[in-house]
């Protein structure tokens, strides 16, 4: 059977229907061309006309044009559109036109920096053009990189590499920064929460550096489909952005099928594996020949998928190759195997983590099986992108598991088609991430008295850190002043310099395995805690709180921990507020003092608490950004118990929409609730950054509000239990008295919905 | 809330300013280090002047020899931009940081220099007094710079050099160091040394070659924070211990120099006959000083120590391979074979081959396998790579033997072999 059979035989299949929450086709589409604009050097044309290029997607021009017309742009465009395109050709024909131009491109990821330069590549030896392109990371040799410093017309390099390996040495990058025309940012939807409000910072130091040096270079950036492409992108660059997003790109007709395992405990909640029915959708696909890529969430599930699908070529010659997985880990060269056997087709079979979801060139596959919601809507189109040819159809079906926003998303079909409602959230502002970037830009040029580093507060943070002895005050300027190389101690990838890192013991060597913030090493890293990594699973057997480490070992048990954490929430400062209805909603900044009590070991599955533990460790005090909101004191009908239960059973539902539109990890944010909150002197819930300082998320929940508690609303209703589970208000075990947490619930979240209608 | 306030929360631990002590004038860096102020359009900086005579001795030399230092030993030393240089047009260079990682946000607070003017030696300091002084002391070493041929370093390649570069392009002052020639003075010493020394820093060889001991002298590591609390405090009382350590190490850069001239003038007499000989010998290789190599290593086969003697061996004979001189390496081989070398292979490998290949007596090149194999199972080298490319070569040559055995004339040698 070819896929369009399969999809019949599918649709004929009661059993496999009564599954099915959505099977929605998506038109195929045309192409929507445009001509090559007319100052587009000659051999860029011919080179793309023997490449097979010979005329523009409509997106592309768009972005050829404004960019020649000296805007910076967001290009929003999905998988497979020929998005590189729109940075390759203006940057290329910019250097033609002036061999001085310069450009930086910016990649998340090193392996999406090789592929993306190798197309790059291609282009200027088509074009036998002298462009010269160099990666500059961690990986290149020391003998090279004086030559790619003086001599490359285009830079490739990541976040981590600039903010440590290049701006902190700007002087021997005189040539680029001079004449830096081009900053490319790929994947710019990547860069959110900490990570966004980290890079953030660094182009603030990379456009500090450029005035130095005299040069004003333009933005092109790519995003993948989001709310809020232009914000993010006007973000993260701190200029004016424009935005591209008339795709032009064709797409074949594509069948998007949302799968949801049947339930199996219904008191519970609990459906069958989401692993075993991808499996069994992918075997049947695959051995009709139809050439399917499976996506799940972790490394582990990645090479049980394989070895359960090979079974499928057991005995047949070269079986063994027929089915493959891939992920991060894996060494380049057999990545680059597997990539090619996907391309020419000897693969049929392949499970992935989301490492494929970038843009590596596959080809591009009949079948995609999403296993497990990827976290955001804009993973889930990247991901099914993947499936989709020219001509013929296409299939991806998401088969979702029973985690409360795998439920939301795979009942909601509208909220996936529709507009989609994630946004791109940084903070540039965060005080501990401001304040390290300020070191940095310390170390790299003198600030002179007056200058703003993208706060109006810059002058009182220079004084602040001159009393730390970190900068000295002569004349008009500001000098850093210690003889530490401040970048080095500073990662992009988290909020504070005090993480703490993970040590797996298992083995005679001792290996760092993570790191976790201060702040969530009480919760997650106690003594006996059971400690997830790629799916994998720890008992930690010693933390050493002092020094900030905590000693792992493998283990194989059939429970989860989880820490009791007993929060106190004090309000510092208010930002925004409205409290003329009754009930009040509210952004600002807190101060969190956390202190982990005890610990319990709940079943996998069952949920069930098979036993405790105290766990002692220091209280923390964590300041950031928060938003809540608060209920009339009184509320007819509800005892204090039954307020406390709603507002417990809010908190836990709330945990799980608010990231809906955060595009952030469920631990990104916690949820708290007060009865009588200090503060407030009214019942109230809170939602906080789990960040010191805050990465932007409380500020869109302000703005959000309304639809959040729509969202909390229909989770709440749209779950088959009865009266409570683990998908919508949280294990019944949680709740005290003899009211239905559902109800009650439900009964706060309408006063809520009501006040703001 | 203001933000001082926030940020004194959000910081984990902030370290505290030092008291400030009750300075006294006396420990003004004026007062203490005389010097002048030296006022030019970017402001001003502080500079300290000593002169020393021709005939001052400083690391078991006159310093003033420096000044008829051949151009030819200045390019064997510095590389091959550095031929036709003039001694006596030569700056010597030094700084002292306020950090030892580099990137652009490290200052050089102190740059010693040291020139012949006037027939006598200039020691001229510039000392930074504040970060605003530094444009005026760059600015100050601008001329400077620009009139000597060629700076003399050490680790200046990597260090000082780089760090002022950055430090002028910082100040958006043209560096002038681009093209000029820079004799680093770390690289030929690490060829000469490094085997004779644990350590080729400046301090150590000063101690172990120059023969000059420092007494208390400044730990390189303590610098910084001895100029950050100087800034604190104005109390230069450190400061001073700082600028006499980099006095002298601008002085000991004028002896190495020395010192190299004569060991590449005179390699038998001035050096110590061993590994000081055999790392002379690695700074002719370096040069292409074939000849003078060749001169090194034959004198340090004469050696008194076995290792200096054998390295020896091993590198003039690859070279005498090269020369198709076999006569001489073969003679080499030998006089190590004949001196019972203990465990040593290597010549026993090289006259197997020889033997196998140049003298096509596949007898005598298994013997002599058969005897390093020997050898090998005495010191119990059981799991050695080399034991198995002996024997390797072993079977090789019986079956090259086994071979010439189908023809009658070579029976004999079969015979012997066995």
């Amino acid at each position: 059977m070819n896929l369009e059979q399969m999809l019949q035989h599918f649709k004929a299949s009661e059993k496999m229907m009564k599954n099915i929450t959505s099977w929605v086709e998506m038109p195929a589409k045309e192409a929507v061309y445009a001509e090559f604009p007319d100052f587009i050097d000659e051999r860029i044309r011919t080179a793309l006309e023997r490449r097979g290029v010979r005329k523009l997607y409509s997106h592309q021009a768009s972005a050829i044009e404004a960019v020649h017309d000296g805007s910076s742009i967001v290009v929003v465009t999905p998988t497979a559109s020929g998005k590189t395109m729109c940075y390759n050709v203006p940057v290329m024909d910019a250097i033609l036109k002036d061999e001085a131009s310069r450009a930086l491109f910016l990649f998340p990821t090193k392996a999406l920096s090789q592929d993306q330069t190798s197309e790059l590549h291609e282009l200027i030896t088509e074009a036998g053009v002298d462009v010269k392109t160099f990666t500059y990371d961690g990986d290149t040799p020391q003998s090279a990189r004086r030559a790619i410093r003086q001599a490359g017309h285009i830079v490739v390099t990541n976040p981590d590499m600039l903010h440590s390996g290049i701006l902190p040495h700007h002087t021997k990058w005189t040539k680029l920064f001079e004449n830096l025309r081009f900053i490319v940012i790929d994947e710019v939807h990547h860069y959110r929460g900490v990570f966004g409000s980290h890079l953030a910072n660094v182009i603030r130091r990379l456009r500090r550096i450029c005035d130095f040096y005299g040069s004003k270079p333009q933005f092109i950036c790519c995003s993948a489909t989001i709310a809020n492409p232009a914000e993010l992108a006007s973000r993260i660059t701190g200029t004016d952005i424009r935005l591209i997003d008339n795709n032009g790109a064709p797409t074949s007709g594509k069948h998007i099928i949302f799968y949801n395992p049947p339930v199996v405990n219904k008191e519970l909640g609990i459906r069958k594996s989401s692993m075993l029915e991808a499996e069994r959708i992918a075997e049947s696909l695959i051995r009709n020949g139809v050439q399917t890529i499976v996506f799940t969430r972790s490394r582990l599930n990645v090479e049980v998928l394989v070895t359960y699908l090979k079974d499928i070529y057991h005995g047949s010659k070269d079986g063994d190759k027929r089915v493959r997985g891939y992920r991060g880990g894996y060494l380049p060269n057999l990545r680059r195997e597997i990539e090619k056997g996907l391309r020419d087709g000897s693969i049929t079979g392949v499970v992935s983590t989301n490492a494929l979801e970038l843009g590596i060139d596959i080809g591009a596959l009949e079948a995609c099986i999403i296993c497990g919601y990827p976290g955001t809507i804009a993973s889930t189109w990247q991901q099914a992108g993947r499936a989709g040819r020219r001509s013929g159809v296409s299939a991806a079906i998401l088969v979702a598991n029973s985690s409360p926003l795998d439920q939301y998303i795979i009942n909601n079909p509208d909220y996936f088609f529709g507009k989609t409602p994630e946004n791109g959230l940084i903070n540039p502002d965060n005080l501990v991430i401001l304040y390290n970037h300020m070191k940095c830009a310390a170390f790299e040029l003198p600030f002179e008295d007056g200058e703003k580093f993208g706060v109006e507060t810059t002058g009182e943070i220079l004084s602040f850190m001159e009393e730390a002895r970190l900068v000295r005050h002569v004349g008009n300027r500001w000098h850093w002043m210690s003889d530490v190389f401040p970048s080095d101690a500073i990662s992009l990838r988290s909020a504070s310099n005090e993480n703490f890192i993970i040590i797996d013991i298992s083995e005679p060597k001792p290996v760092v395995i993570g790191e976790t913030d201060r702040f969530s090493a009480p919760m997650l890293l106690h003594e006996e805690a059971i400690y997830m990594h790629e799916g994998i699973q720890y008992q930690v057997e010693k933390l050493d709180f002092d020094d900030k480490k905590a000693y792992v070992r493998k283990v194989n048990v059939d429970y989860y921990t989880d820490a009791n954490l007993a929060v106190d929430l004090k309000v510092i400062d208010v930002f925004r507020e409205d409290r003329e209805k009754p009930v009040h909603r509210s952004s600002g900044e807190v101060s969190v003092s956390s202190l982990v009590t005890m610990f319990k070991k709940i079943k996998l599955h069952t949920h069930e608490n098979i036993g405790s533990g105290p766990v002692t460790l220091p209280e923390l005090e964590m300041h950031t950004t928060s938003y809540w909101v608060s209920l009339p004191e009184e509320i007819p009908g509800m005892s204090q118990t039954d307020v406390q239960n709603g507002l417990l059973g809010i908190s836990n539902v709330l945990a799980n929409a608010a990231p809906i539109y955060l595009m952030c990890d469920p631990g990104d944010i916690r949820v708290v609730h007060q009865v009588r909150a200090t503060f407030t002197q009214r019942p109230t819930v809170y939602i906080y950054d789990s960040y010191p300082g805050g990465v932007g998320f409380s500020d869109k929940l302000y703005e959000l509000h309304g639809e959040l508690f729509e969202t909390a609303a229909s989770m709440i209703a749209q779950c088959g239990c009865e009266t409570g589970c683990p998908s919508c208000v949280g294990p019944l075990t949680e709740f005290t008295g003899t009211g239905d947490p559902k109800e009650m619930s439900m009964k706060l979240i309408d006063i809520i919905r009501n006040a703001y209608k | 809330m203001d933000i001082r306030s926030k940020l004194g929360l959000y910081r984990e631990s902030i370290e505290k300013a030092p008291q400030h002590v009750n300075k006294t004038e006396e420990s003004d860096i004026e007062v203490l280090v005389p010097g002048r102020v030296c006022k030019n359009e970017y402001g001003c900086c502080y500079v300290i002047e000593n002169r020393y005579s021709l005939d001052y001795i400083h690391g078991g030399c006159e310093i003033g020899t420096a000044l008829d230092i051949d151009s030819d030993v200045l390019a064997a030393v510095g590389g091959q931009d550095c031929s036709g240089l003039e001694a006596g047009g030569l700056l010597y260079l030094d700084t002292e940081t306020t950090g030892l990682s580099g990137g652009t946000g490290t200052l050089a607070f102190l740059v010693g220099t040291g020139f012949f003017k006037d027939g006598s030696y200039v020691l001229r300091q510039y000392f930074v007094r504040d970060y605003d002084e530094e444009p005026a002391m760059l600015a100050e070493l601008d001329e400077l710079v620009s009139g000597a041929c060629g700076l003399v370093t050490f680790n200046g390649k990597a260090f000082d050099i780089n760090l002022l570069q950055s430090r002028f392009i910082s100040n958006r002052l043209r560096p002038p160091f681009s093209e000029m020639p820079n004799i680093d003075l770390l690289y030929p010493s690490r060829r000469v040394w490094g085997q004779k020394l644990e350590s080729c820093r400046l301090s150590s060889l000063e101690e172990n070659v120059l023969g000059q001991v420092r007494h208390d002298d400044i730990p390189g590591a303590l610098i910084p924070s001895v100029y950050f609390e100087y800034l604190d405090d104005r109390d230069a009382t450190e400061i001073v211990r700082v600028i006499k350590h980099n006095e002298l190490d601008i002085l000991s850069m004028v002896s190495l120099l020395v010192r190299l001239q004569a060991m590449l003038q005179r390699p038998l007499s001035e050096t110590d006959g061993g590994f000081e000989l055999l790392g002379m010998g690695r700074l002719f290789e370096a040069t292409g000083k074939m000849d003078n190599m060749v001169e090194c290593l034959e004198a340090c086969t004469d050696s008194q120590r076995f290792d200096v003697r054998i390295q020896a061996v091993k590198r003039l004979t690859r070279i005498y391979k090269r020369e198709g001189r076999y006569d001489r390496a073969l003679e080499h081989w030998k006089a190590v074979e004949s001196e019972n070398p203990g465990l040593e292979l290597f010549h026993l490998v090289e006259m197997a081959k020889y033997f196998e290949q140049k003298e096509k007596d596949p007898g005598k090149a298994l013997r002599i396998v058969e005897k390093a194999l020997q050898i090998c199972l005495w010191a119990g080298l059981s799991a050695d790579r080399s034991l198995e490319e002996l024997k390797k070569r072993r079977d090789r040559l019986r079956k090259k033997l086994h071979r010439g055995a189908d023809m009658p004339q070579k029976n004999g040698t079969l015979h012997e072999a066995d």
